[in-house]
């Protein structure tokens, strides 16, 4: 009954929820506002949020934190046994 | 990742990225039928002995444009991962691919090395295929199946091109937009455009170059030490005339110890340009001459100026040692009456040698009218010399 509602039907049209958020998305905090909104909105944040990665390591940092590590590399250095993922740090 | 990867359609490999020998095999293990990143669609690829392990995670098949470079120097690049390179190349995606690039900073000895799989994936590459700049130079068989590509408008050649006899020309040309020529296979492919024009012109048939002609808004010529620059070159040139960019990179430089200048161009053979290409709106020839031996001077501004309405950017490469003298010549000379009643461009900046130009007095004053009357919105770019300064001053009081 309440995907019936007027906000609802147009929820579902993902070309209108995708150029919704493409203005709504300003920070993390925001994507997770909106998505919070309505569940036919998770898909437009997601695609808005993760469409273009700088690096692999916010995807990486999904992982749990047991799996990953992160510390500045010297140039040819690669034997990292544990953690099984050694990311650059943020800079 | 399972959650969040297949929305990743851009992502910028980073070059110090390192899995632990338990995490590939996970990953491959677990591998999903349409890949870790099914919806990739840009991929920069920094090369690194690091990432090589794992790059055709990303391989997805939806891949149009990838960016293969490296920051490696000629003495730092390991020698003993080509091989494991060139098999990673060779496995690219090419469905769906659109655009290749791949970086200058590549030390010359692994563009070498790659060629065989290089040429592999190209040839792989269809009809959607628009885009490929690379320094590394093709095999013949790849360059013809590039020129057969119908959708390809940019394309950076980095080898002379094949060995065309009369009877084995191309039947078309692929309309292209932008043309970037390496200085030292540009003369053998301008040629080649003007032997096809000639014999399509001797048997009146129809030029495999019709679509080019048309097409080819810019064409750039990268530096080389020979003098590329000559009449001949130029004159080969004149058979694009939509181009809107030229860009013809020659500058002086030592040559065994002697600094010489390279550019044979001289005015004449730059007003014949000019008239020949209406459509200009960016000329670049040659960097400023620093050694005043070139035979281009002022005068050829005038044709520019004239002949390319459209002009937004001019560098050239001309001597200013004589310019008062040369400024006054073309004031009086007959021969140019003609050219100073007519439009001229709205060119903004010009770089130009300094050399020869009086700081003040009757000379000084020649020099600001002068170039004001060919270029009636000139403004000098600023440099460590006040004298543009000054120009500029004297041409905004006028």
């Amino acid at each position: 009954m309440i995907d019936d509602s007027a906000p609802h039907r147009v929820f579902k049209i993902c070309e209108l929820t995708r150029l919704i958020a493409s203005h709504v998305l300003t920070s993390p905090k925001s994507a997770v506002n909106f998505s919070c909104v309505c569940r036919y909105l998770e898909e437009p944040v997601l695609s808005a949020l993760w469409e273009t990665q700088g690096s692999l390591q916010n995807l990486l940092k999904a992982l749990p934190r047991e799996n990953w590590d992160c510390k500045r590399l010297e140039s040819g250095e690669r034997v990292v046994r544990d953690p099984d993922i050694l990311l650059e740090p943020n800079t | 990742m399972r959650r969040y990867a297949p929305w990743m359609r851009v992502v910028h490999l980073g070059a110090f990225l390192v899995f632990g020998e338990g995490t590939l095999p996970k990953l491959r293990l677990n591998l999903p039928a349409s890949g870790w990143f099914p919806a990739l669609q840009y991929l920069p690829w920094p090369i690194t002995e690091a990432n090589l392990s794992y790059i055709e995670l990303f391989f997805s098949p939806h891949l149009k444009r990838i960016l293969i470079y490296s920051s490696w120097s000629d003495s730092e690049v390991p020698h003993d991962i080509f091989p494991a390179i060139a098999l990673t190349i060779s496995i690219l995606p090419t469905s769906a691919l659109q655009t290749i690039l791949a970086g200058d900073d590549y030390p010359e000895v692994l563009w070498v090395y790659l060629k065989d799989s290089f040429s592999s994936v190209i040839l792989r590459c269809g009809p959607s295929f628009t885009k490929l700049v690379s320094p590394i130079q093709l095999t013949d068989a790849v360059t013809n199946h590039l020129l057969r590509l119908p959708n390809l408008n940019t394309w950076r050649v980095g080898g002379p091109p094949p060995n065309y006899s009369a009877s084995s020309f191309p039947p078309a040309f692929p309309p292209l937009t932008k043309l970037i020529l390496r200085g030292d296979a540009a003369r053998g492919w301008v040629s080649l455009f003007n032997r096809i024009e000639d014999h399509a012109y001797a048997t009146q048939g129809r030029t495999p170059l019709s679509e080019l002609k048309k097409s080819l808004e810019s064409l750039k010529v990268e530096a080389h030490l020979d003098p590329i620059l000559d009449a001949s070159f130029a004159s080969q040139i004149k058979l694009f005339r939509n181009l809107v960019s030229l860009a013809i990179d020659a500058h002086c430089h030592d040559m065994d110890g002697v600094r010489q200048c390279i550019f044979k161009l001289n005015n004449e053979a730059v007003a014949e340009l000019a008239m020949a290409l209406p459509q200009l709106e960016y000329l670049f020839l040659g960097r400023p001459c620093f050694e005043d031996t070139c035979a281009t001077t002022v005068a050829c501004l005038l044709s520019i100026s004239v002949h390319c309405l459209k002009l937004k950017e001019l560098q050239i490469h001309i001597s200013t040692t004589n310019i008062v003298d040369d400024l006054k010549n073309i004031s009086e000379d007959p021969r140019f009456q003609e050219l100073w009643s007519l439009p001229k461009c709205t060119l903004t900046d010009l770089d130009m040698p300094q050399k020869g130009i009086p700081l003040d007095g009757p000379g000084f004053e020649i020099v600001a009218n002068g170039m004001v009357d060919i270029f009636p919105s000139l403004k000098f770019r600023q440099g460590v010399s006040s004298i543009w300064d000054k120009l500029n001053k004297r041409i905004a009081a006028r």
